[in-house]
């Protein structure tokens, strides 16, 4: 059976484009400008300037929608046309345009048509000179792009409201703007066959492991990806060895949080074209964390910290426990609960497990739908999500008021902590299914084989569930629940490869 | 081989959850929430009976109901406390359930016969609760479960509440399963329950709290006074509060005082072939309210006479009580001998073959300190 | 064995102590000797100094043959004598899986699901402990960790809610028959389990000093025992021991404000304490039989040790007259002297000797 699967999907599917040897400038100025048509195509935003340099014949190449047009017009085109001497050879006419005439510091020799089509394509213009086997080519992109925005998605009371934005070297500078020290590096590759994306790791070169720092690049130089649209297409290739419902990769939309992951000796990876960067290694423990523990006092860190952690065991467990206690383990409820219980469910027609599961997934298709749809009719979304699973779904006897107890408190503790929403809310079935056919001991097995799945996690030589387990005192004492006062924290950050054991 | 054996565990797993489909939980629509369980010998057998949550009826919205209307009783009989159970979920359609089971009384013919064949069941059903509190009826089980208020059935909660005065009232006695169990499988202490009786009056039941009454072995023996009750509750250290009056200072005068707080501590020895008791009470206590021909002052003297007068009332009523179990019943309630054997394990084995033939031989002294702390908003009487 | 994956001496200890805290939440007084209640509290001493004997071979191990467990102690003795402490061992952690499963089913036939089949847990548990086992060493201790905390968590929350259900008064006379009922208790708590067994198998990967762990834990298994015990006998008195399992039935008494039934925590540790056990039982069969036989198959001898447990347990075992074959003192007294003391040691000593013999030769 999976034989066949594996061939069903070989029919759909075709093989990455297989590398080929580079293509070589042509000293020939109509030659290069044939292949590099052949190569785009008809593209209608392809623009060729040909003009004179001295007794050369040369040609301005360059995208019309990725490039700046005042930039290229101040700083290559027309410098280069109110050229008075320049010398004879083509080879020296474009080191001399490059050093003395064009003004842009952003500049690259392309000896290689497959660099010059990047080029071109990635808002650069490319200056081509018949005679010259190489090429020059002139940074001035101007793509339209985002500005700065709030953070979405990691909201904070006290943090800054910066976010990343889908330009990578804009989130870059976000990055040096706070980090003004020369041991904070960005190294840059480029990754999808086709869409050759630039993929930027960040790192601490003081305090990242180099070992770890290697591992990822040389994984993602491994990754044979032909898109690359979003981080999330790389986390795969980023991720431990053993399969787990909780992802060792972390993303983060805030600069302030992406600089101090670097600070702890951890390696952000910035990809162009997305607002998340993604933070390797990252600890289950994290989940739990945010910017604002850190801008407020350490007994209310503690606090909201206890309580994102009850929330997220709210979120997990509590429809599993509840339909287990229902159908298996009825003594557990104290007896006035259990009255109230035992009258609402008597009237409903379906078996708790059943109920649990049809109204949770009715809720995650409401959350899903308001999620989707244009914030015009959002609210008509809610509207009828709270009428007909809130009010009317009861009234009709369909659902028992306790198990709408139940769904609200766990949707409310689910975006307590949201960044691990999708793998609770599929934890979550899982347990009330669990629940419903092993009752809490099969809940307690389950926990005990997700506690093992992610004690066996490993993120770069750094246990998953560290500083739980294995048990580190110092590093629990430091940062788990209780956060020191910033006078013992601030000195040096703990860096995550202190926590290998 | 390493995808075959994750095949094979993924089809085992497939192959588990079909089997869970087959052996589900019983929901507690399925299920008869029991409140109170009461038990009576008859002739071929036993009679049982629930006290059920009656869910349908109080689970309507529009009927008007509310939980206390919602109790009912089923009855049924069979040769064995199981059996009538079963023949009760035949009758029902329901599994009863247990743990929720507030009470478990026991008739008084019943009692005298001997509980421990009817207690088995409830001792090793896992579903029952050990801390149930376990009473006897006055007349019958039935007649105590079924008690009813109007048309209503009166729910264990109103008949427990009785008993939740035992921290307030000297009188007042509970006890759950597993304390009578542990008293009444020894060989040198007895087991006490108390007694609940139904009255009525105009047509109408309500419900009494009759005392307490002492078994040997598993067979109801005797009724303790209040005396006895009350010296009880002081040596198991159940009282927690209360009231007691004293006569004085004057000739017609009494003065009740609130206790508020009890303990004691036995010192036994073995002297002469006897067992020796040494009994200290220690209580708080306030005055509560006084009763005068004529209004005095409640100063240090009158404080000291009452201190004095409670004390000995409290030392003479105990001792007494004591004595009276010991000389007359061949009992021991008080658990006296249990921490005797404690101290002296040896020499209680080898002196006392049988405990209920030295008690007539014990010596018991009982001593008493009280400290007054307050007395009120009131410095004279009224 | 020698593997690259290591442990620290503190999770060997965790994992060490929730096999043995499990035996004394599992502790039934079917089938044991009949001791007066008070004395088992001293028997808890007598226990930890007679399972403290039973290291002693361990204590050997680690000092002359550091980095090696008893199959490479005895391989240098002999290939065949390696072989032959392998399988033996290999089937004394065999059995005592099958205890471990036995009891749990018999624990969740019992209380926790009365009217159902309890063969389907048992197969869910199984299969469990399966993919558990097949996770490796890391994983195993490193949850071992987290169970003890919370072990130990649900524990502290029953004894304060037991708190008020106490009397001394019910605790029987102590020592009032003597020594002799402790000693047997004590043997009867030893033997009741083979954590020597464990850490001669489990010592070569595990960094660091064991000594401290070594006492550490011994201290933990004396106050959690005597905790227990003393919770169990002065709050149920002798009726403890006319309970199926008494540390449950206590746990039942367990009342705090309008939560009832504390004994599921109790419950819920239990089964992930005997979770953790089984997976490590597993763990080990396969890691022993890889060291013989082929290194190959290793997840398929966790598989094959987990389905021959099943096969007895559902097939021959599951009524409760059988778990009585895992019960009699005596049987039990004669496994641990034999295989957990006296034939390691005697491997020990021979190794010892010619290794020193060796040594002297090689001086000369």
């Amino acid at each position: 059976m999976w034989n066949w699967l594996k061939l069903a999907e070989k029919r759909v599917t075709k093989p990455l484009n297989e590398n080929r040897a580079p293509v070589a400038v042509f000293p020939e100025l109509e030659r290069n400008i044939q292949y590099i048509k052949a190569q785009l195509g008809g593209s209608f935003d392809i623009l060729y300037k040909h003009t004179r340099i001295g007794n050369n014949r040369a040609c301005l190449i360059m995208d019309d929608g990725m490039c700046d047009n005042l930039l290229v017009t101040q700083q290559v085109v027309a410098p280069i046309m109110q050229l008075q001497k320049a010398p004879d050879a083509p080879a020296a006419q474009m080191a001399y345009i490059r050093d003395q005439i064009s003004a842009g510091i952003d500049q690259k020799e392309d000896h290689t048509l497959d660099e010059v089509l990047a080029d071109i394509v990635s808002g650069v213009v490319v200056l081509l000179i018949d005679g010259a086997p190489f090429c020059e080519g002139f940074g001035v992109q101007g793509f339209p792009k985002r500005s700065i925005d709030n953070a979405q998605t990691e909201v904070q009371e006290r943090g800054a409201q910066e976010a990343f934005v889908e330009s990578f070297k804009d989130n870059v500078a976000l990055l040096r703007r706070r980090v003004r020290s020369p041991v904070a590096r960005f190294e840059l590759q480029e990754m999808g066959a086709t869409s050759r994306t630039r993929v930027c790791v960040c790192y601490f070169a003081d305090r990242a492991d180099k070992q770890m720092i290697a591992q990822i690049k040389s994984r993602l130089q491994k990754a044979e990806l032909d898109m690359v649209l979003g981080a999330g297409y790389l986390r795969p290739f980023l991720e431990s060895d053993v399969r787990t419902i909780f992802t060792s990769v972390g993303t983060t939309e805030r600069p302030d949080i992406a600089c101090a992951e670097m600070a702890e000796g951890r390696a952000v990876i910035l990809v162009d074209g997305t607002p998340f960067a993604l933070i390797v290694p990252y600890l289950f423990a994290e989940n739990f964390q945010s910017m604002d523990d850190y801008n407020h006092r350490p007994y209310y860190a503690l606090f909201i910290r206890i309580l994102k952690f009850f929330s997220f065991l709210i979120s997990v467990f509590l429809p599993g426990l509840y339909v287990a206690v229902c159908t298996f383990h009825q003594e557990l409820l104290p007896a006035s609960m259990l009255y109230d219980v035992a009258v609402q469910e008597s009237v409903t027609p379906f078996p708790v497990m059943a109920e649990a599961i049809f109204i949770h997934f009715l809720y995650e298709i409401v959350r899903e739908a308001g999620l989707r749809m244009p914030k015009s009719v959002g609210h008509a979304v809610s509207i009828v999500g709270a009428l007909v699973i809130g009010d009317t779904a009861v009234s009709a006897g369909l659902i028992a008021a306790p198990m709408l107890i139940v769904v609200a408190m766990t949707a409310i503790s689910s975006f307590v902590v949201s960044k691990i929403y999708y793998p609770v809310s599929v934890m979550r079935f899982v347990f009330m299914l669990i629940g419903g056919l092993a009752g809490f001991y099969g809940i307690v097995l389950g926990f005990g084989v997700v506690l093992f799945n992610l004690c066996a996690v490993t993120a770069y030589g750094t246990p998953f569930l560290a500083p739980f387990s294995p048990l580190l005192v110092g590093a629990l004492a430091r940062d788990s629940f209780w956060r020191r006062s910033w006078k013992r924290l601030g000195k040096r950050e703990l860096e995550v490869h202190a926590l290998e054991k | 081989m390493r995808s075959f054996g994750k095949r094979a565990l993924l089809c085992l797993l497939c192959l588990l959850l079909l089997g869970g489909c087959s052996a589900p939980g019983l929901e507690l629509k399925n299920r008869l929430i029991v409140q109170a369980i009461g038990v009576d010998r008859i002739k071929d057998g036993v009679r049982v009976t629930l006290q059920v949550l009656n869910t349908e009826m109080a689970g309507n919205p529009n009927n008007g109901s509310d939980l206390g209307d919602a109790t009912r009783t089923l009855t049924s009989e069979g040769p064995t406390v199981s059996e009538a159970i079963a023949a009760l979920s035949v009758q029902s359609g329901k599994q009863p359930l247990l743990s929720q089971n507030k009470l478990l009384v026991f008739g008084r013919e019943t009692a005298e016969q001997g509980l421990f064949p009817l207690l088995d069941y409830f001792v090793r059903d896992p579903s029952s609760r050990l801390t149930v509190p376990v009473v006897l009826s006055d007349t019958t089980a039935e007649a105590l479960v079924g008690v009813s208020l109007g048309e209503n059935v009166l729910s264990s909660d109103a008949i427990t509440e009785l008993l939740g005065g035992e921290p307030y009232a000297p009188a007042v006695v509970s006890q759950a399963l597993y304390a009578w169990m542990n008293r009444a499988q020894s060989d040198v202490t007895d087991a006490f329950l108390p007694v609940l009786g139904v009255r009525e009056q105009g047509g109408e039941q309500s419900l009494l709290y009759q005392g307490v009454e002492v078994f040997s072995g598993d067979r109801l023996a005797y009724a303790l006074s209040f005396e006895e009750t009350a010296a009880l509750s002081l040596l198991t250290g159940r009282m927690d509060g209360g009231y007691w009056t004293v006569p004085g200072p004057g000739t017609a005068d009494e003065t009740t005082m609130h206790i508020r707080k009890a303990s004691s501590r036995v010192q036994s020895r073995i002297e002469n072939g006897a067992a020796v008791f040494e009994i200290h009470i220690k209580l708080t206590a306030d005055v509560a309210e006084t009763k005068a021909q004529s209004p005095f002052p409640l100063d240090k003297a009158y404080l000291q006479e009452v201190q004095s007068r409670l004390q000995q009332s409290i030392a003479n009523k105990v001792q007494a009580a004591v004595r009276s179990c010991f000389l007359e019943k061949s009992s021991d309630p008080f658990g006296l001998g249990h921490r005797l054997r404690q101290r002296h394990p040896r020499q209680f084995s080898a002196q006392f073959p049988s405990w209920r033939d030295a008690l007539a031989r014990a010596q018991v002294a009982v001593s008493v300190s009280v400290k007054l702390e307050r007395i009120g908003n009131g410095v004279e009487n009224l | 064995m020698k593997g690259s994956v290591k442990i620290s001496v503190w999770q060997l200890c965790c994992l060490l102590l929730l096999s043995r805290l499990l035996t004394t939440l599992t502790f039934s007084p079917v089938g044991a000797e009949k001791i007066p209640t008070a004395d088992y509290l001293p028997a808890v001493f007598a226990a930890a100094g007679l399972m403290l004997f039973g290291f002693l071979p361990v204590i050997l191990q680690r000092k002359y043959f550091p980095g090696m467990d008893m199959p490479d102690v005895a391989y240098t003795l002999s290939h065949a004598l390696s072989k032959c402490c392998t399988v033996s061992y290999t089937l004394v952690f065999f059995f005592l899986t099958l205890v471990s499963v036995a009891r749990l089913e018999l624990f969740v036939g019992s209380v926790v699901f009365p009217n159902n089949d309890s063969a389907f847990f048992v197969l869910l548990f199984a299969v469990a402990a399966v993919y558990a086992a097949g996770l490796g060493l890391e994983a195993l201790g490193r949850a071992g960790t987290v169970c003890l905390v919370l072990f130990l968590g649900a524990f502290f929350c029953i004894v304060l809610a037991m708190t008020d259900k106490i009397e001394i008064a019910n605790l029987s006379p102590m020592l009032a028959k003597g020594v002799s009922p402790v000693w047997t208790a004590g043997l009867d708590a030893a033997t009741r389990t083979v954590e020597p067994a464990l850490a001669a198998v489990l010592l070569p990967r595990v960094s660091g000093k064991p000594g401290k762990a070594l006492a550490a834990g011994c201290l933990c298994f004396i106050c959690f025992t005597e905790g227990i015990l003393f919770y169990v006998f002065a709050g149920l008195g002798d009726f403890a021991l006319a309970q199926m399992f008494p540390v449950h039935a206590v746990a039942v008494l367990a009342e705090f404000s309008v939560f009832q039934r504390f004994d599921v925590l109790l419950t819920g540790v239990w089964i992930l304490t005997a979770f953790v056990k089984v997976s490590l039982l597993l763990y080990l069969q396969s890691e022993l039989l890889k060291k013989s036989f082929s290194e190959k198959p290793g997840r398929l001898y966790i598989l094959l040790a987990a389905a021959a447990v099943l096969v007895i347990q559902l097939g021959f075992a599951g009524k409760v007259t059988d778990y009585y074959f895992t019960l009699g003192l005596f049987w039990r007294t004669l496994l641990y002297a034999v295989f957990v003391v006296l034939i390691p040691l005697v491997f020990l000593l021979t190794a010892i000797v010619k290794k020193r013999r060796r040594e002297n030769a090689q001086l000369r």
